[in-house]
């Protein structure tokens, strides 16, 4: 059977990514990890408080293996290659440079990406549980936003080391001292919620389902997140079109 | 790589519709407020109804869809699938009142009068929760699929179509 030599290209980045045993492991693994969220339902007397707690990434174990595949293909996979020059196979096959960096992006940010979204709303469907599609949404954004940060930093700096160092710090940074700031900033008075609520808005949704309020700086800090994504891929395409080796 | 895949799938959809959450969990609600809760039908939840005081006589109202009960609390029940409502119904509590009297005694030729504190109590009955009922729910096990039969199925034929596309492969 022929395919067509677009499809060749993508299918060599994609097994070089994902070999044998890996999506045998992944897949299932991501799958039976949610039944987080139904201990954390029943934990919390079956209301919403739970299944938003079973969300948080790095308590999700599901959602952390999808970041953390994504974060070792774009460093040790995308980076290792790019450092170590071994880029060069892959720029001189016949395919535009544009092309190339969608395929690598796709295998390796969207297709992890795709199982934690599969698995997981399959989950959600068997179980049976109430879980509000906004969750579902605000971990997308916060994934490409992430993502899209640690690529940019892979391709500005090329080393693995530094790479893995500084980008998780920075979003170490982000996720933890950014709830830190909306949770005083929810205890002292909210001026600039609208702002740092970009850097971690499950602290402002567990406030929202105690309290029985609405907060509308949710979507302000989303807003900010896509606009932040969208300018740091930009970049990394445009690092990697003028990427000298 | 797809024989390996579905085999894992099949694997874990089926162990995963087999078991279920069977640690116990108990959590204790006080009910001043009517307080509302939506039991899945996956889980299988115990609730005891009790109260603290001695001598105040509560009586609470239970309330899921068309079924109401008043029922008077030490009180157990098990909660099926859907919403339940719990709240106090009226209460009978004895309330001690002061009141002071002017009592005047005539003795010979001079009037007294003395101030005197009398305390009475009286049956109050009311429908305002001063007293609260304490709701504690016993969560005994929980499925962790609603739809068991779809996933024991999904997972049959994953394995089944495995092990058929291993064979084909072999011979």
């Amino acid at each position: 059977m022929m395919h067509s030599r677009n499809y060749q290209i993508f299918s060599v980045i994609f097994k070089e990514r994902f070999r044998e045993p890996t999506l045998e492991f992944i897949i299932p693994l991501m799958f039976t990890s949610d039944v987080f969220i139904n201990a954390f339902y029943e934990r919390g007397n079956f209301t919403i408080y739970g299944v938003i707690l079973a969300f948080i990434p790095l308590i999700s174990v599901s959602e952390t293996i999808a970041f953390a595949l994504a974060l070792r293909n774009i460093i040790f996979v995308t980076g290792d290659h790019i450092y170590r020059g071994s880029i060069i196979s892959f720029l001189t096959l016949p395919i535009k440079r544009i092309n190339l960096f969608f395929m690598i992006y796709f295998s390796d940010v969207i297709a992890p990406y795709i199982m934690w979204l599969t698995t997981t709303e399959a989950f959600i469907m068997l179980s049976g549980i109430p879980v509000p599609q906004y969750l579902i949404l605000i971990y997308t954004i916060g994934y490409f936003f992430t993502e899209n940060i640690i690529l940019s930093i892979a391709l500005t700096f090329k080393s693995a080391g530094i790479a893995t160092l500084l980008s998780s710090f920075i979003i170490g940074v982000i996720f933890i001292f950014g709830g830190m700031l909306n949770y005083y900033e929810l205890i002292q008075g909210s001026h600039m919620l609208g702002i740092t609520s970009s850097l971690n808005p499950y602290v402002l949704l567990l406030y929202e389902t105690v309290n029985r309020k609405s907060l509308p700086c949710i979507y302000e800090g989303l807003v900010m997140e896509v606009m932040i994504a969208l300018l740091t891929f930009v970049f990394s395409i445009n690092r990697f079109r003028r990427l000298e080796i | 790589m797809i024989r390996g895949l579905l085999l894992s799938l099949g694997i874990m959809l089926i162990s995963l519709s087999l078991l279920s959450i069977t640690s116990p969990i108990y959590n204790t609600v006080g009910v001043s407020k009517p307080y509302c809760i939506s039991i899945p039908s996956t889980a299988k939840v115990i609730a005891t109804v009790y109260d603290n005081f001695t001598n105040v006589t509560i009586y609470v109202r239970i309330i899921h869809g068309n079924y109401s009960e008043i029922v008077r609390p030490p009180y157990v029940i098990t909660l099926t699938n859907g919403k339940w409502i719990f709240e106090i119904y009226n209460e009978t509590y004895p309330e001690t009142f002061f009141k002071t009297v002017n009592e005047t005694i005539i003795r010979k030729n001079e009037i007294i009068i003395t101030q005197k504190t009398i305390n009475f109590t009286r049956i109050v009955t009311t429908t305002n929760a001063t007293y609260p009922v304490y709701v504690k729910l016993y969560v005994k096990c929980m499925r962790i699929f609603k739809f068991q039969e779809i996933g024991e199925i999904l997972g049959a034929i994953m394995v089944i179509s495995s092990v058929f596309l291993y064979l084909r492969k072999r011979f």
